[in-house]
């Protein structure tokens, strides 16, 4: 497989492709000229409709419509049930591994949801290129653990889209931010984004991107202040409106999309009106916000963001005063307040001069260029964001590779036995940074079988933990004494397993009869413009070879085909391909005959003394 | 002869069976070559086994070989270049991570010249034994929570004294490994009765220095977690 390599923006809210064309990348709009897609996804009916379409069902059909699933991704019922009563979303019993959601007698998980993002997204780039796309390079926020990665991947899997590498995102808006400006030294990423923040510390040094250090909050985003300001206003109009109101999911929506859109005029406003619609009611709810009370209601959140800005400064052994400079990512970096508190955490201005909503997916694009291998200049050294490390006696986690660590990385232990004969021996791998095991996420239990039966302590296996540059863990292990690699069965604790994923492809072929449709009638037009361009050359360069009946059904066919490529229907491009292959056999045969003519007379003139 | 020949075969170029040199890419047809066995972190960085290393130079030799074995460049070649440039990648960040550092480089210096640093690190200074005991005992009273002020006061002064005692420490590293360095380039590494001697001294001081260090980061743990 070929072809070029995209760059995606896979985010909580919006969601958005770019590609690198000569050397600079672009993001790529879609027919209507939309650079953002929502990340929302609707069910209605048989069709299922994405980005603005499926956002503009919120307000109205809340049940069937999804959005911000990525808080969702690799994660189990455990993990999201805090968060449940902010989505309104029905989850199925089986969640334990895997969300599962349930619409209507439909049921979806996370990545399925977001391969309806990723698909839309290929089909626009597909339309803008006029070729198939079917490789891609996808960001997470910098602290997305093993299994959000590997859901992630899975969700281009399924879009039918090879991902060749997961990339972080901060990293990815430095590699954007330091190639435009051609920066050098220490500079801050501050990520703060629909539902994630991120923090990450570069080096870069002459087109070498290494990340010192990077930490987060993987629950913490303008959804947040939107949801801080919603329970304020919903209150409000709960008590103006008395009893009769109820706070069923749509009032929920309505108040939150009032709120949003007040947070927004807030970023360059001091005062703004918040307008609640009511129809039940035959009313409407109105208060005026200023900026000062609406950063009173965020102000602990923002402040959230400080404690991981020091950690990852210290991480990387930097004092404020060495970061050069500041680039600030996310759409929820626009909120005045949050500008403020970046200035003064790293006592300087912070850069606004690249759009935070796209700065990331441009830094994804350049990483595609890398590897296609068009861009040898640059290079990311990228990090592992959380400790791994296994389950030792007593319930406590021994750390095996640090946080912070440079991918890839691969580091090699070595365990015995603890009871005489033993053959089996059971490992648990987590990540995170706490002592006890509970306290950090379980990601994977895995099984060596088949041990030489030996007293304890005898036997000694090897196992190796290898991170790779998407920051996803493999573990081998090898017996010491006979050499034998020995067989290692990984039970991953979230996420789905290979054969569903698989599953899921087969079945979204099966359902998705449009999207298939899609893609012929590019592959279809495609064709059209390389038969259509060889036979007027032909025509042109060697017409005089055939007669002009042979050459009128020839103008026919052609024009036949210009006909049918402006249609959406790829049958009749087809079948039109094929009646001017027909109609122009015969002028191809001469020109075959006439090269094989000049072949032969060039041979024989060669071939005189 | 036959042994000679085998061992040979296994340093011939996976791609074109030839003798590939002794570079990272394969002399006759310049694919990418696993890195040989036995290699120190000093070697694979291609630097001298010194202490007294410019940081700049690490940096930029490190930054010189990841442009070479990156992964990224090897994206969309075979499954096996795929392997091999992520084994010397992983090789190489796990080289520099141990260079970089000018501790964790005697630490990585000791253990080539076989003295494992890391078992002897548990053991207590014998000489600040005392202090040491009282440190521990007043760590875990303010962790449980049974600390006074008083405790979290001395703590801090603790804190104090064995920062000065950590500093002192790494002056006495710094000028050991300036030692080092003389004998080494003097004697082209061959141990005479005066390295082994550094030796020693370089491990005894760095293992004290790795325990005040722990124990800092515990006073630190719990003074942040009080406050």
């Amino acid at each position: 497989m070929s072809g070029r390599i995209v760059g995606i923006d896979l985010g909580t809210t919006n969601s958005l492709v770019a590609l690198v064309d000569g050397d600079r990348p672009r993001v790529i709009p879609d027919a209507e000229g939309r650079r953002l897609i929502p990340s929302v996804v609707s069910f209605k009916g048989d069709t299922i409709l994405v980005g603005d379409e499926a956002k503009a069902r919120k307000g109205e059909d809340v049940e069937h419509t999804l959005f911000s699933v990525k808080r969702l991704m690799g994660k189990g019922y455990d993990d999201v049930k805090d968060e449940i009563r902010y989505i309104p979303y029905v989850l199925s019993p089986d969640s334990r591994e895997v969300v599962r959601i349930r619409v209507d007698d439909r049921v979806v998980t996370p990545p399925e949801v977001s391969a309806h993002v990723l698909r839309k997204l290929k089909r626009q780039a597909e339309a803008s290129l006029g070729e198939q796309v079917s490789r891609a390079v996808i960001t997470v926020p910098a602290h997305f653990d093993d299994s959000q990665r590997q859901a992630t991947k899975d969700a281009g899997k399924i879009a039918g889209l090879e991902v060749m590498r997961i990339i972080n995102e901060p990293t990815a808006a430095a590699l954007a931010y330091g190639l435009d400006r051609r920066a050098e030294g220490n500079i801050a990423v501050y990520d703060l984004g629909g539902g994630t923040f991120d923090v990450s510390i570069l080096k870069l040094r002459e087109g070498i991107f290494e990340v010192r250090a990077t930490g987060g909050d993987s629950h913490l985003g303008g959804d947040d202040f939107d949801q801080a300001l919603m329970e304020v206003v919903l209150t409000e109009t709960m008590a103006a409106h008395g009893k009769r109101l109820e706070r069923t999911p749509l009032l929920s929506e309505r108040v939150r999309r009032a709120c949003e859109k007040a947070k927004f005029d807030l970023s360059d406003r001091d005062e703004t009106e918040i307008v609640v619609d009511l129809p039940e009611e035959g009313g409407i709810h109105r208060r005026s916000l200023t900026r000062t009370e609406f950063e009173e209601i965020i102000s602990s959140l923002v402040e959230k963001t400080i404690v991981p800005c020091r950690q990852a400064l210290r991480d990387a052994g930097l004092s404020p005063e060495e970061i050069d400079e500041v680039v600030l990512v996310g759409g929820s970096t626009r909120v005045p307040l949050v500008r403020r508190w970046v200035a003064e955490v790293f006592g300087r201005a912070p850069h606004t001069e690249i759009d935070p909503d796209e700065v990331v997916a441009l830094g994804a694009a350049i990483q595609g260029q890398i590897l296609e291998g068009r861009r040898k200049d640059i290079l990311l050294l990228d990090v592992i964001p959380l400790s791994l490390g296994i389950e030792t006696f007593g319930g406590v986690m021994t750390r095996i590779v640090d946080r912070n660590t440079t991918v890839p990385v691969s580091v090699t232990e070595v365990f015995t036995t603890y009871v005489d004969g033993q053959t089996i021996v059971n490992m648990h791998v987590l990540q995170g940074e706490r002592e006890k095991v509970e306290d950090n996420r379980s990601l994977a239990r895995f099984q060596l079988k088949g041990l030489e039966s030996l007293p304890a302590g005898i036997p000694k296996i090897e196992v190796q933990f290898q991170v790779d540059v998407d920051g996803l863990l493999q573990v081998t292990a090898r017996d010491t004494r006979t050499g034998h690699s020995q067989s290692v069965e990984v039970k991953p604790t979230y996420g789905l397993r290979e054969e569903e994923v698989d599953r899921i492809i087969v079945d979204s072929m099966e359902h998705a009869a449009e999207d298939l449709a899609a893609r012929q009638l590019i592959e279809s037009r495609n064709e059209a413009d390389t038969v259509l361009r060889a036979a007027e050359k032909a025509l042109a360069e060697f017409g005089r070879l055939i007669d002009d009946a042979e050459r009128k059904e020839i103008e026919d066919a052609v024009a036949g085909l210009k006909a049918s490529r402006a249609t959406e229907d790829h049958r009749r491009i087809r079948s039109d391909i094929r009646a001017l292959d027909a109609a122009a056999k015969p002028l191809a045969d001469r020109m075959m005959s006439r090269a094989l003519g000049e072949e032969i007379q060039k041979r024989k003139i060669e071939e005189l003394p | 002869m036959s042994a000679n020949e085998e061992t040979r075969a296994a340093d011939l170029c996976w791609n074109c069976h030839d003798d590939p040199g002794r570079g990272h890419f394969c002399r006759n047809c310049s694919k990418i070559q696993p890195l040989q066995d036995g290699r120190t972190d000093f070697e694979i960085l291609g630097l001298p086994r010194r202490l007294s290393l410019d940081a700049g130079l690490i940096e930029r030799q490190y930054h010189e070989l990841a442009r070479k074995f990156h992964p990224d460049y090897f994206r969309t070649a075979s499954p096996l270049e795929q392997e091999i440039s992520q084994g010397v990648a992983s090789a190489l960040n796990t080289a520099y991570r141990k260079i970089r550092d000018p501790i964790k480089r005697i630490e990585t210096l000791l253990l080539i010249e076989g003295i494992n640093v890391e078992s002897m690190k548990k053991r207590i200074p014998p000489h600040l034994m005392d202090d040491l005991f009282r440190i521990r005992e007043e760590i875990e009273l303010v962790r449980r929570g049974g600390g006074t002020p008083e405790n979290s006061e001395r703590l801090k002064q603790d804190r104090k004294n064995l920062a000065a005692l950590l500093a002192g420490l790494e002056e006495t590293l710094k000028a050991l490994s300036g030692e080092w360095d003389k004998i080494a380039e003097d004697h082209g590494g061959k141990l005479s009765s005066a390295a082994s001697g550094v030796l020693d001294h370089l491990a005894s001081a760095l293992s004290e220095q790795m325990y005040l260090q722990t124990t800092l980061r515990e006073i630190d743990g719990v003074l942040e977690s009080g406050t």
